[in-house]
């Protein structure tokens, strides 16, 4: 825990900051009449920037469900959910996916790199969907991939690379286009725990940033410390919210 | 993106290949089957096709194809004559005869009586007009000669069964192939004077510097007929020997009727309008004149209309179509579904559903390119290992039949990719976080 | 890479492909005939809708086919092949012996009838005159004597000096005697009259018909000569010593026909019948060919329809048609041996141009269509000419 502490000194965690996702009242539920399941009843969270966010909770608390209605790929029945005072819910779909390919970065917990592509171009996949040329977009993610120690292995298929690397690979896809908000779905449910805490502790390193949200989806209790805000979720319902130290802090940030 | 969808394809190597030689086999397969059902077409009208210079054919205004023949009178000759607007008009006789000839066994020594039906075709005494496109051995002027005749090379494994005929050989050994089975001893030859002699007044390119011998005899209608030259002529249908002679001898070979004017040959004047001349002989004899297209447009539309032969290709065909979809399709439905979580997180990772639908066309139609390219390589391949006078087998691609088969691959692409795209379409992205 | 080589098979597959198909596109160009057919075409310009016929080269006095009247074995040929005869020259001899035998016959026969006439001229013998003379005396002598006697027995009986019936003896021994000198006389008188007219009539009768059997088996001897009736050309002989020439032999045994100029006989077609103008000009081209092509001027039409001959040297019958015949003259430039008398030739006929609107075959609907066309065509026509 000191180690990890240690990576980040200059960001005090009690230090009040920016507004960066604010969901209010979201409520979610799939099917209808009897078999209808209610996934998400009023969440109300809110996160800032510059802080780690972690969503944890039982199978099937509606966490994934919210991760998904935040990162734009699910539309939620009531509620709404703002990300830097852009509201998501009340774009239209298309709109949506435009804004997902700008703004929201993915980490998925089975990494869903592309197999055909090497390290770099899966890195770049993002800047692709843009537009960027591919040349300059796997120079991009080259560079990046390098500050992710991975430089030696940027021409490596998926299927050459140890988990913890594909993760990592992963994480440089997801951070290539500095997307407004980070979602990480159980980024480290497929690895050891030693490779887990790597890959925690770089999304510290470089997730985290003055302009950016970063939620993590997780039920891996060991990482739990690593996160700023940590929102525990059953049955739809957020039940506690405490910061990394364990302490409760209130649902709502009281900053614009 | 494309790109990506193209990795992506090509990234499952045994699923690439095989989609590509599914696809490969139903192209291959339509346009195989498709070249040599042309191909019998076309037999159907080698002979129309073999008689060149002249531009219109004039017959019976009830022949249906090529070998549907209703004699005429010969006066018709006089009439189409006629005809303002004709360079020139000429006999041609086209009828099966039927030859007797004898040789001895290569093998038991023993004589061999053959009865075969030829296709006897009757060039116009003295222009030879219809003649073969090409001499195998032997030249075409000795049908001036008396009882002379030529017969198509092929057709000659029909004359001789079983003696094992080399037809790649050769003239010189093929003649001398000829020679052994008949029973001649010595080829006899005519002495120049006598040939130059029989036609006066000519002034032709390619005078024979000497002229053949006589390669075997054989007996049409009690007519004693000399082979003195052996033709490359088109396959026909029928398959049956085609022997050229003059037209005045052709009707001593076949037995007598009273008409035995099967067409009239018409070369139109320069500058004239064909379709007009046509009209015109129509009007002045009641006989049908067709172009030779039109003549063949004619024959095939009487086989397509009236034999079993275009529906038996077409079951093949679109088995082949089917079979290829069938292949193509489940093999690209499970490339697909191999890929959801991978397109899942494309589309979560912004990328539209149009472009989603586009990168699994162009995987698609990657495929569906190279699936066509190896068919119909293959099949040309095929082709040209088939091919020549010598071949039983009919195979000619129509150029059409290149775009047809592109067509129906296109079809089996899209056929074949439409279960994916409804998947992809219909695909939440918000599988991918569920593990 | 499966894909590249993938791609660069396919690529190539599609390229053999179309190269393949463009090849056998390409079909081989027409080949020109060997000798152009007869076309109605001269000096580069067409004759316009044509007539077209048949014709066979003939001479002038047309073919005169000469027969024999008897039958009988050849014994001699008297001329060649392309010998020009004059009137009345021997061509060929039948064996005549057998006439020369009746010949001969004949004229002894019409001897002995001479001979029989020369001889009824000449009675009586002059040698037959002196014994009927005799006789006549003879006779005389015994009137005289049986006179006498007879005389005497009167005289002897009135006397009573001789019974009666010597006397009646004597009486008819006389009258005996008288028949007798009368008879003798009768007799010499006859003989001195000669033949009887009657008797040299007939035998002269029969010298004439003697003498007009010598001229029948004169003129029998004679016709186993044939001879040239016309002057001409000794176009064929099929005659050969020792050959039994009958008088129904298909063939005939020598062909005789005035060559000086040469005449086409053309076989017109009824149905063409409407179109031909008997005065139009005319081409002919040797059978087949295209070159030479001749002028021809129209000499006569025979104006009787007859059944058209197949002259494709069957010789069953087998009548297409009736037709026309017409006789056309050759130029007079053509040559000796150029052309051959019985040669076939295809003869053009420039004619009226052919009214659609006449034509039993033209479709109701198409009519005005066809006449436009029928004008175009025209024009087309007047421009090249011009």
């Amino acid at each position: 825990m000191e180690a990890e502490l240690s990576l980040n000194p200059d960001i005090p965690k009690t230090q009040t900051k920016r507004l960066a996702v604010r969901i209010s009242s979201v409520s979610k539920q799939f099917g209808k009449g009897e078999q209808a399941v209610k996934a998400l009843q009023g969440i109300t969270w809110d996160v800032a920037a510059q802080e780690v966010a972690m969503l944890v909770g039982p199978s099937g608390c509606g966490k994934t469900t919210l991760i998904s209605v935040v990162a734009g790929i699910l539309n939620a029945d009531q509620g709404s959910v703002s990300i830097f005072g852009e509201s998501i819910t009340a774009m239209s779909d298309r709109y949506k996916t435009k804004y997902r390919a700008k703004n929201v970065g993915f980490v998925f917990q089975q990494y869903n790199l592309l197999p055909a592509l090497t390290a770099a171009e899966n890195a770049a996949v993002p800047l692709l969907i843009q537009g960027v040329p591919r040349l300059k977009a796997v120079k991009e993610a080259s560079e990046l991939l390098g500050q992710l120690g991975l430089g030696k292995r940027i021409h490596a298929r998926p299927n050459q690379l140890s988990g913890g690397q594909q993760q990592r690979v992963a994480i440089a896809r997801a951070l290539i286009h500095k997307p407004k908000i980070l979602v990480c779905d159980e980024p480290t449910a497929a690895l050891d725990h030693e490779t887990g805490m790597i890959v925690m502790k770089l999304i510290r390193e470089l997730a985290v940033s003055d302009d950016r949200a970063v939620i993590v989806v997780t039920h891996d209790n060991r990482i739990f410390p690593m996160g700023d805000r940590v929102a525990h979720m059953d049955d739809g319902h957020i039940e506690s919210i405490v910061d990394g130290s364990g302490r409760p802090i209130p649902a709502m940030i009281d900053i614009p | 993106m494309g790109w990506i969808a193209i990795r992506m394809l090509t990234g499952d190597r045994a699923k690439f290949i095989g989609i590509v030689f599914g696809l490969a086999f139903a192209s291959a397969l339509i346009m195989q089957q498709g070249s040599i059902f042309w191909g019998l077409m076309l037999r159907t009208c080698a002979q129309i096709y073999d008689l060149r210079g002249a531009d219109l054919w004039v017959m019976d205004p009830s022949v249906q194809f090529i070998d549907d023949v209703k004699p005429m009178l010969e006066r018709q000759l006089g009439i189409v004559r006629g005809v303002e607007g004709i360079q020139w008009a000429v006999p041609l006789y086209k009828g099966n005869a039927r030859a007797k000839l004898t040789f001895l066994d290569k093998t038991t020594g023993k004589r061999v009586d053959v009865t075969e039906q030829v296709i006897l075709i009757g060039l116009d005494d003295n222009s030879l007009v219809g003649e073969p496109a090409e001499m195998f051995t032997g030249n075409l002027l000795d049908l001036h000669r008396p009882n002379s005749v030529i017969v198509d090379k092929v057709g000659l494994r029909k004359l001789f069964p079983r003696q094992g005929l080399n037809l790649t050989k050769t003239p010189e050994e093929f003649k001398s192939q000829l020679v052994k089975l008949s029973r001649r001893k010595e080829p006899a030859i005519m002495s120049k004077s006598i040939q130059t002699n029989d036609i006066p007044n000519t002034k032709t390119v390619d005078t024979a510097s000497e002229a053949s011998p006589v390669l075997f005899e054989m007996e049409m209608n009690e007519h004693r007929a000399e082979v003195v030259g052996v033709c490359n002529a088109s396959r026909t249908f029928q398959s049956n020997a085609v022997i050229y002679t003059t037209f005045s001898r052709a009707k001593e070979f076949v037995p007598r009727e009273r008409k035995l004017l099967s067409y009239v040959l018409v070369k139109v004047q320069p500058g004239q309008n064909h379709a007009e001349i046509a009209k015109r002989i129509t009007q002045q004899s009641g006989l049908a004149a067709l172009t030779t297209d039109e003549f063949v447009a004619k024959t095939i539309n009487y086989y397509l209309r009236y034999t079993g032969i275009p529906i038996n290709f077409m079951t093949t065909v679109i088995l082949g179509f089917i079979v290829g979809t069938a292949i193509a399709g489940q093999m690209f439905y499970s490339f697909t579904l191999e890929n959801i979580r991978q397109f899942g997180a494309l589309k979560a990772m912004g990328v539209g559903n149009l472009r989603i639908v586009g990168m699994v066309l162009l995987q698609a139609g990657l495929v569906g390119f190279l699936g066509y390219g190896l068919g119909v390589g293959g099949a040309t391949l095929f082709g040209m290992a088939n091919r020549g006078q010598n071949s039983e087998l009919a195979f000619y691609t129509h150029w059409y039949l290149l775009l047809l088969d592109a067509g129906a691959t296109m079809i089996i692409c899209v056929l074949a990719s439409l279960l994916s795209v409804l998947k992809v379409v219909m695909l939440e992205p918000a599988i991918v976080f569920r593990g | 890479m499966i894909r590249w080589l993938f791609t660069l098979l396919s690529i190539s597959g599609v390229i053999l492909a179309v190269v393949v198909v463009l090849e056998l596109r390409k079909s081989p160009p027409p080949t020109p005939p060997r000798q152009p057919p007869p076309m109605p075409i001269v000096d580069k310009s067409p004759i316009p809708s044509p007539v077209s016929a048949t014709g066979v080269v003939e001479a002038m006095s047309e073919n005169v086919l000469i027969g024999t009247n008897i039958p009988g074995v050849v014994a001699e040929v008297l001329v060649k092949v392309d010998d020009t005869v004059t009137l009345g020259q021997p061509l060929f001899r039948l064996d005549d012996r057998q006439s020369r035998a009746d010949l001969k016959a004949a004229q002894a026969k019409l001897a002995v009838a001479q001979a029989q006439l020369e001889r009824l001229k000449n009675f009586p013998r002059k040698e037959d005159l002196p014994p009927a003379e005799a006789f006549v005396q003879e006779a005389s002598a015994r009137l005289a004597d049986a006179d006498a006697a007879w005389q005497r027995a009167q005289r002897l009986f009135q006397r009573g000096s001789i019974s009666q019936s010597d006397y009646d003896r004597d009486r008819y021994a006389f009258s005996v005697a008288q028949a007798a000198r009368d008879k003798a006389v009768a007799e010499l008188a006859r003989l001195k009259a000669g033949s009887w007219d009657r008797e040299i009539a007939i035998s002269e009768a029969e010298i004439l018909s003697s003498q007009a059997n010598v001229e029948s088996a004169k003129v029998d001897l004679d016709r186993h000569t044939v001879q040239a009736l016309a002057p001409g050309q000794v176009l064929q002989v099929n005659v050969r010593p020792g050959q039994f020439a009958a008088q129904l032999n298909r063939e005939p045994l020598l062909v005789l026909g005035n060559t000086g100029t040469l005449h086409v006989r053309a076989d017109i077609d009824e149905q063409d019948l409407d179109r031909f103008d008997p005065k139009a000009k005319a081409f002919a081209y040797l059978k087949g060919r295209s070159d030479p092509v001749y002028a021809i001027t129209p000499y006569r039409v025979d104006p009787y329809v007859i059944p058209k001959r197949n002259l494709t040297g069957e010789n069953s019958e087998r009548i297409d048609t009736r037709v026309l015949q017409v006789i056309y003259t050759l130029p007079k430039t053509v040559k000796r041996g150029e052309l051959y008398v019985g040669q076939q030739m295809d003869v053009f006929i420039e004619s009226k141009p052919f009214d659609s609107s006449k034509s039993r075959f033209a479709p109701e609907v198409q009519k005005p269509a066809e006449v436009s066309s029928q004008t175009i065509s025209k024009e087309s026509l007047k421009a090249k000419s011009g």
